[in-house]
């Protein structure tokens, strides 16, 4: 054993004694159950609460959807309401899905108007008498 | 010189033959040795505690199938550190920036620490397994996924590099 292998030796003993690291049995059964798909709320808290490595904290965002699904909640629930219709004015209404123009490979909304009616002269509105003029 | 033999700083001690009934056994039994080895693969206290988990849930998954869980497991924090000093490396290439370096031994670190620090990972990583975790060549070897004869290659050049630092 040589000099430089006991330096070596003497250097590598006194960094690795310096990390006192105790075993951590709960926090390795928290990545287990996430790797397996596997974590519930209380969980996910107390990962952003014990100041955790940053892939932790990460990590309980990411499963922040499945704490929703299991404990849905009215207000938790994602918006399923698609607006299209607006209102502009008092009493009139827009749809303005007719007025897009049409893309690439679409075809544009087809609006339909509704047919002129032609009253036929027999039946037109007769003037009332005294009213119409010459 | 402090014979090392007689100091609490030698890498815990495990039986070769050592069976361990269950999963949590083996993770209290090498959880510190693990640790510690990661740590001076990379100098970070935090990032060797990471990857060492990650370590140990990978083992987690194929612990009925594995013969030498331990050696599987040194691998395993070998090939992590690996990773670890991989994605450093492009990090700071993309960055462009000398001030990135980071992670680098945050330890009241002497001359001889900074120099291994210094080496290439597979010298380093060869220097510490057989100086500190007392490994034979062969076990280098399987750690670093290579022959043995490339092990006593990397560890000459890597004493030759270490030697300088020698008053």
């Amino acid at each position: 054993v040589t000099e430089l292998d006991d330096r070596i030796r003497q250097s590598l003993a006194r960094q690795a004694s310096s990390l006192r690291e105790q075993s951590d049995l709960e926090a390795l059964g928290d990545r287990i159950a996430h790797r397996d798909g596997r974590r519930v709320g209380h969980q996910v808290h107390r990962a952003g609460r014990l100041g955790d490595s940053p892939r932790e904290v990460h990590v309980a965002v990411a499963q922040s959807r499945q704490l929703m699904r299991q404990e849905a909640h009215v207000y938790a629930l994602p918006a399923q309401v698609g607006v299209r219709m607006m209102i502009r004015g008092i009493g009139q209404f827009a749809d303005p899905a007719h007025q897009l123009r049409p893309r690439c490979g679409e075809t544009a909304p087809r609006t339909t108007r509704s047919p002129r009616t032609r009253v036929p002269a027999n039946q037109r509105r007769r003037p009332t008498p005294g009213t119409a003029s010459r | 010189v402090v014979p090392l033999g007689e100091t609490a700083f030698e890498s815990t001690p495990v039986p070769v033959d050592a069976s361990w009934p269950t999963f949590a056994d083996f993770y209290r039994a090498t959880f510190t040795d693990m640790t510690r080895l990661a740590f001076l693969l990379t100098g970070s206290a935090d990032t060797a505690r990471d990857l060492v988990q990650d370590s140990f849930v990978r083992l987690h998954g194929k612990w009925d199938g594995v013969a030498e869980p331990r050696a599987y497991l040194r691998r395993t924090v070998v090939n992590a550190c690996h990773s670890h000093h991989r994605r450093l490396r492009l990090q700071r290439r993309l960055r462009h920036s000398p001030t990135s370096q980071v992670d680098v031994v945050d330890l009241g670190a002497d001359e001889m620490t900074d120099a291994i620090a210094a080496l290439p990972y597979r010298q380093r990583a060869a220097v510490v397994l057989r100086f500190w975790h007392h490994c034979s060549e062969a076990e280098i070897a399987a750690a670093l996924g290579c022959r043995p004869g490339t092990v006593g290659s990397l560890i000459h050049r890597a004493l030759a590099e270490l030697r300088k630092v020698m008053p």
